[in-house]
């Protein structure tokens, strides 16, 4: 499987590198990718519950909102 | 015989002349002995003396060092002021010449991106530690795939003995609150981001117990075209378990796209430091 790249700015050494993952940071990806798909569908989860009561209550986001207000 | 003319009348060859050979404008026998010289002297009228001829510095013999400047330290006065540090300026001291001084602010470029298309994650790494904060310019960052994110990471660390809380505001999404080992900087709501704007680490250097804080502002045009800005701040802060010092002093800046997608070819990171 071909890792995605990596690019780096060394200051110590004034060179600018770009390559491919090593294991470290192979692991460390696929970890913020699943944490974000994570943060993503909890997002969506409460995104459908809010519709839901919205339908069930039978009023717009706007109405809910001014009743909140 | 005129006066500044030799008194001697005959000559050889390898003479020299001595002080009773010559006679000066007032008719008092006067002459200039080279030997009494140093290198790169020369000659001037010296007003004190009745207007005598007399050695003196010039710039060449003043200037005495790689980066000297010549200037006045009084009236008629030449000097030299040695160079200064790396990154000083020049000032007029309290009292009234030049002198190096650190300089009272202003912002260096440290580096940039050049090829952040073919990434999805860059470090600037041993970020030097000269500067009392950072800037970081975000021009065009985009990504082709949707529902993206941009992030922001210190110093690698991935565990708990560092963390990253921020409330991210947008105009057309709630307040998010959060904590997190990366920073999120752009709303995770929006497709594909073109998002321009700018990041502030205060006292990145800072290895006291204390939460260094982070704002930035950002303006983001998804693949509908439709805008929206979104400001943030944050804090880098350890846990009480480390004595809330997990972070230690900022020497290296992650940015990463959350979802894992590349950042489009047109997206740019300027890196400043500001004294």
């Amino acid at each position: 499987m071909i890792r995605p790249k990596i690019g780096i700015f060394d200051f110590e050494t004034g060179e600018e590198i770009i390559r491919e993952m090593n294991d470290e940071e192979f692991v460390q990806y696929k970890l913020d990718k699943s944490e974000h798909e994570l943060v993503l569908k909890n997002s969506e989860k409460k995104t459908s519950a809010k519709s839901a009561l919205l339908a069930k209550l039978g009023i717009t986001e706007d109405e809910a909102k001014l009743l909140l207000g | 015989m005129a006066a500044g003319w030799p008194t001697k009348v005959t000559y050889a060859n390898g003479d020299l002349f001595n002080a009773s050979d010559i006679n000066d404008t007032n008719g008092t026998l006067n002459y200039i002995n080279p030997t009494s010289a140093t290198d790169n002297q020369v000659l001037t009228r010296d007003a004190a003396a009745s207007g005598k001829v007399k050695w003196a510095n010039s710039p060449a013999n003043t200037l005495t060092t790689k980066g000297d400047l010549y200037y006045a330290s009084a009236a008629n006065t030449p000097a030299r002021l040695g160079i200064g540090t790396t990154d000083q300026i020049l000032a007029v001291s309290a009292s009234g010449v030049p002198a190096w001084t650190t300089g009272g602010g202003g912002m260096t470029l440290l580096a940039s991106t050049t090829s952040l298309g073919s990434v999805n994650t860059y470090t600037f790494s041993s970020i030097s530690q000269s500067y009392t904060r950072l800037y970081i310019r975000l021009v065009k960052i985009g990504s082709s795939a949707s529902a993206e994110q941009l992030q922001l990471r210190i110093n690698g660390v991935t565990a708990t003995n560092c963390y990253l809380y921020s409330y991210n505001t947008s105009s057309t999404s709630a307040p998010v609150v959060g904590g997190s080992t990366a920073l999120p900087i752009s709303n995770g709501a929006v497709g594909t981001f073109a998002t321009d704007g700018g990041i502030t680490i205060h006292d990145y250097t800072s290895t006291a117990v204390a939460a260094k804080a982070v704002n930035w502002s950002v303006g983001n045009l998804n693949t509908s075209s439709s805008a929206s800005a979104m400001t943030g701040i944050g804090v880098i802060a350890g846990t009480t378990a480390n004595g809330y010092e997990g972070c230690g002093a900022v020497n290296s800046i992650t940015f990463l796209t959350a979802a894992g997608s590349n950042f489009a070819s047109t997206s740019a990171i300027y890196l400043y430091g500001e004294k």
